[in-house]
């Protein structure tokens, strides 16, 4: 179980290279956090991965053959995008439900083991009391979940999320956090996520991509990555990491100092 | 489970109570016992039936009340998935401009005296024909978005309303003119079985297209990034779901002219009792529809000694219905 990017580039039509050459590897089990400035590219580069956009050069590997340019591929891949809620009302098991569309045919209808399914999804990401709750009706932390639950109906082996904790307060930051760790650590499911808080990332990762607005890239375990050098570099700021330690609890703190100085 | 099986059943029941109410209303009443006769011969000996009381029956009163079931039902059927497509709830049979583009086929055949039949062709061909146009149009950069079908559809169909005032305006106001116009307001009063046996292969293609991919219209209505990470193909998909809507729409407008509030207003009342999940909201819509527009057309023909048009009374009745709905339900499902 080995998700692959090789030598991808990509630019826009018209405008400059956005992503020159970026080369990373997920296994199953693993969590890759990616971080970058707005702009960076990080989305555009998941779209890549997953096919949506085309790569100028270079492509995605699964198990070592090249990613499926049809549908198939969406049968081991979850993807949570950035929220964006629908228009018409449904409920979140139904919401949840559509995560089996990529394993049912263009007439086909989900059985009663779909819909089994999507409750037992909706229980492991912890959000079963939502289940006839309308999406519309539901918070941001709430919906983050659901949509958490729609990639895992559609029983992927890998799940790549942009962005799941952006604009969830921090006690939802922690349990979005909690859930994909829960579901990589226990679960096996390999995961890359992007996120724009280095203390989040340093929290969660096995491995971590870092790029900066000049379409430059910085891949590595975690632990070589997520260095103050590397991540003043990446975000184009000064900034102090502190280890901290309560009881059994340790991590890290990220300190900014400023974004006018220069480092 | 015992709601899921009794509905159906409860709808189907209900509307054949509706049909044959129905088939006994009007100038000249029939008895149940003579409909039933007549639709079921032997079944109910010691009922004579005239000639007339046959002809009204079989060439007048069964392909009219089949035709007002079958075209509201399609016509909600395809609001409904219009409304999904476009992840929009003002979105409307004509949001592509099918129904102008139908109508003006139709006056263009009338204003040209052409006989019933070929005034029925001409609306279905250019119904289909505007929103072929739309989709050419529609393609902006090589991208097609449901941004760029909508405002195509606007500008296609601001086109043919332009045209349909065109041939109104040179139409000759003796006789071709109102013609024109109470086609343009919506009747089933011309409905023969020829032009029901015409019309109903379209209606039932597309009805039958839209319930089959019912729960794929849950997917179109997210945002399409979301619906192809779901392994759905959906320029695929959209093109069937549009392609059926459309057809239903310039069917129903080739066959009894411009129908209002049907196709926006029973998928919403229809979202308000089962919510907004299109596997239930398309079924619901059809049942919700085909007894709306019967109800609907036996009061057109029955209500006054002449015929009133029928998009005066679905706005007449069905702008209370909905409110008290609207009402009653708060609104749920929306």
């Amino acid at each position: 179980m080995k998700l692959e990017v090789r030598g991808g580039s990509f630019g826009y039509p018209g405008g400059p290279p956005l992503l020159r050459g970026v080369s990373f590897q997920v296994e199953g089990g693993e969590v890759l956090s990616i971080l970058g400035p707005n702009g960076a590219g990080k989305t555009t580069l998941l779209r890549c991965m997953l096919g949506l956009l085309s790569w100028k050069e270079g492509q995605t590997l699964l198990d070592g053959q090249p990613l499926a340019n049809d549908t198939r591929r969406w049968q081991s891949i979850g993807y949570v995008p950035q929220q964006k809620r629908p228009t018409l009302g449904c409920t979140a098991l139904e919401m949840v439900l559509l995560g089996r569309s990529p394993h049912l045919g263009l007439l086909a209808q989900p059985t009663a083991r779909d819909e089994a399914l999507a409750r037992e999804c909706l229980e492991r990401v912890g959000a079963e009391a939502l289940a006839n709750r309308l999406c519309s009706q539901l918070s941001g932390g709430e919906y983050q979940l659901v949509l958490f639950a729609r990639a895992l109906a559609v029983q992927p082996r890998f799940l790549v999320l942009d962005e799941p904790e952006a604009n969830l307060d921090f006690k939802n930051q922690q349990k979005v956090l909690e859930v994909l760790e829960r579901l990589c650590r226990q679960e096996g499911l390999g995961a890359l996520w992007i996120t724009h808080s280095p203390q989040n990332a340093l929290a969660l990762a096995d491995k971590a991509l870092l790029l900066n607005r000049q379409g430059e890239y910085r891949f590595g375990p975690a632990e070589e990555a997520l260095t103050e050098e590397n991540l003043s570099w990446c975000l184009e700021m000064p900034l102090k990491l502190c280890r901290v330690q309560a009881g059994e609890k340790q991590g890290w703190c990220v300190l900014p100092l400023g974004s006018r100085e220069k480092g | 489970m015992k709601k899921r099986i009794l509905s159906p059943v409860f709808c189907v029941l209900g509307l054949a109570v509706l049909g044959l109410a129905a088939l006994c209303l009007g100038q000249y009443s029939l008895s149940p016992a003579k409909v039933l006769a007549a639709l079921w011969p032997g079944g109910w000996p010691g009922v004579s039936l005239s000639d007339t009381d046959l002809t009204v029956i079989f060439n007048v009163r069964l392909p009219r009340v089949l035709l007002a079931l079958l075209a509201g039902a399609a016509l909600s059927g395809a609001g409904a998935a219009f409304q999904a497509v476009f992840s929009n709830p003002l979105a409307t049979p004509d949001t592509l401009g099918v129904a102008t583009g139908a109508s003006f086929g139709a006056v263009l055949a009338i204003l040209m005296g052409l006989p019933a039949l070929a005034v029925q062709g001409a609306a279905l061909a250019m119904g289909l024909g505007a929103v072929a146009l739309v989709y050419l149009v529609g393609q902006v950069r090589g991208e097609r978005t449901v941004l760029t079908l909508v405002l195509a559809g606007l500008v296609v169909s601001s086109l043919f309303s332009a045209l349909v005032s065109l041939v109104k305006y040179v139409a000759d106001p003796q006789n071709t003119l109102p013609a024109i116009t109470f086609w343009l307001m919506g009747s089933l009063s011309g409905t023969t079985r020829r032009s029901l046996a015409l019309g109903l292969p379209f209606l039932g293609v597309g009805v039958a297209v839209l319930w089959l991919l019912r729960w794929k219209l849950n997917l179109l209505a997210l945002p399409q990034e979301e619906a192809l990470s779901l392994g759905v193909p959906v320029k695929k998909l959209r093109v069937l779901a549009v392609g059926a809507a459309a057809l239903i729409t310039a069917s129903v407008v080739s066959l009894c002219g411009q129908i209002g509030w049907v196709g926006l207003l029973v998928p919403h009342a229809a979202r308000m009792l089962v919510g907004g999940d299109n596997r239930r909201l398309i079924p619901a819509s059809f049942g919700l529809g085909a007894a709306f527009f019967l109800v609907i057309d036996t009061l057109a023909r029955c209500a006054t000694a002449a015929e009133i048009p029928v998009s005066i009374l679905t706005a007449v009745v069905g702008a209370p219905l909905f409110i008290v709905l609207l009402r009653r339900t708060g609104g749920a499902g929306l």
